[in-house]
């Protein structure tokens, strides 16, 4: 997969990344952001555009009966 | 006025630009009228008044002709997976025995595998309607604005009364069995400024939900939010949506905020599942009870010259609306957006907001969203208490081979 993260495209430095492949939910001592990074994880990654069709096909505010 | 009058894109760019595909979320109004009158309804309080005109509920003859319009449309693109949504109006109000009638048509006629929703004010949920959504497996979203003062202060029925308690006996009736429980998906609250989010959030985790998604008040340039006087009130829906999001961080319940979520996605690079957020191309359509596709169904908020695509199932295919540039304009990505928007450092985080949020008479759509301070606050914020979570989280960056 291409760096997905514009600072990583634009120069940033390294410790300017903060890019889904580079953080593990694991190491985060808050329950709430943790849970929420390992959905955005398995809905992002490893390629967001085939998990999106293939895991939530719907995108509104309408999707899932909301 | 036409929908073609309408400013969707800038000059110079047509469908030819557009990264054009399929549709696959399908939002079939099946009932065009509400037992609600909720003070800020893009429908019913909204200068689109169309539905005046329309069937009170989808007919089985509109029906199967939309899903032989979908049927259509998912063989041409070799779609495997659909999401078809019961709207309204009140979507229950069309009774368990057509909603069991929509799901049976939709399934004989559609060749992909269909996800129902519906997406309801629940006062109306029996055990015969809850029947017929177990048994055709459809999940059911609630609209509810926090506990009843919050709640009641705009969503009330015709009389006046709240649907607070309505909404809660629902929902007690609703978790009485696994199998009915099991539908439920979660809460869609409208953010009002008069509630406190201490108190939306307490009340909604208190009903022990899983999830919740926020929507910011139907508004554009035209008809701009109702704000506080001075600076404080530029921001004042991000102020808002901030306090919310510590509500959620700092609260300790594992439950999903969709709309942060999305942001958080994508500030880490990632994308949006939600159209509301992020520029990716939209793949949502709209069917009236009539039959009429319409591109956004929120465009009410906006008038009938721009919902009015003059293309219904009857007499088009869902491939029409892709050279509507109403449809194919949100295709576009970035290139739709005007150029504050496309020279804005949040540009990848907010995409411009929703669309009908960046209406106004003078530019169409070619306007930053009427929100733009409130997201571009709410987007510093939680990037700003996010990042010490994540530098503790980081790994070795990948390397290209």
């Amino acid at each position: 997969m291409e760096p997905v993260h514009p600072n990583a495209k634009e120069g940033g430095t390294e410790d300017d990344v903060f890019d889904l492949k580079v953080i593990d939910p694991g190491k985060i001592d808050n329950q709430v952001l943790r849970a929420a990074l390992e959905r955005i994880r398995e809905r992002c990654l490893p390629d967001p555009h085939v998990s999106y069709y293939t895991k939530h096909s719907s995108h509104s505010r309408y999707s899932k009966g909301w | 006025m036409r929908a073609a009058a309408v400013a969707w894109l800038p000059k110079g760019l047509g469908r030819n630009q557009a990264a054009e595909r399929p549709f696959y979320t399908f939002l079939l109004k099946v009932a065009s009228r509400c037992n609600l009158d909720c003070s800020y309804c893009y429908v019913y309080r909204g200068p689109d008044q169309s539905w005046r005109h329309r069937p009170q509920f989808m007919s089985r003859e509109v029906a199967t002709l939309a899903a032989g319009v979908i049927a259509a449309h998912v063989v041409e693109h070799e779609v495997e997976e659909i999401a078809l949504v019961f709207h309204g109006g009140e979507p229950l109000l069309a009774g368990p025995e057509r909603l069991n009638e929509y799901c049976q048509i939709v399934r004989s006629t559609i060749p992909a595998k269909v996800e129902f929703g519906l997406q309801t004010n629940a006062t109306l949920l029996n055990e015969q309607l809850l029947d017929v959504l177990a048994n055709n497996h459809v999940s059911i979203g609630i609209s509810l604005d926090g506990g009843a003062p919050e709640n009641d202060l705009n969503r009330r029925t015709f009389d006046g009364s709240g649907s607070y308690d309505l909404v809660v006996k629902a929902l007690a009736l609703l978790r009485s069995r696994p199998e009915w429980s099991r539908l439920f998906g979660g809460f869609l609250a409208v953010v009002d400024l008069q509630n406190d989010p201490h108190s939306v959030y307490d009340s909604l985790v208190s009903l022990g939900i899983r999830s919740l998604d926020l929507l910011l008040p139907d508004s554009h340039h035209d008809a701009p939010p109702v704000r506080p006087l001075g600076d404080q009130g530029l921001t004042a829906y991000g102020q808002w949506l901030s306090r919310f999001f510590d509500c959620w961080v700092d609260g300790g319940n594992e439950i999903e905020v969709r709309y942060f979520e999305e942001i958080m996605a994508l500030l880490l690079g990632g994308s949006s599942s939600l159209e509301a957020i992020g520029a990716k191309s939209v793949d949502i359509i709209v069917i009236e009870t009539d039959g009429d596709i319409e591109a956004v169904d929120t465009l009410k908020m906006v008038g009938r010259h721009v919902t009015n695509l003059g293309l219904n199932v009857a007499k088009n295919s869902i491939d029409d609306a892709l050279e509507h540039p109403a449809v194919y304009s949100r295709m576009l990505g970035y290139a739709a957006l005007c150029d504050t928007c496309q020279n804005c450092p949040d540009l990848d985080y907010c995409g411009g907001g929703y669309v009908p949020h960046r209406y106004g008479h003078g530019n169409g759509f070619l306007n930053p969203s009427v929100y733009c301070a409130d997201l571009r606050y709410l987007i510093s914020h939680i990037r700003t208490r996010l990042q010490p979570y994540l530098t503790a989280a980081r790994t070795s960056l990948p390397r290209p081979s």
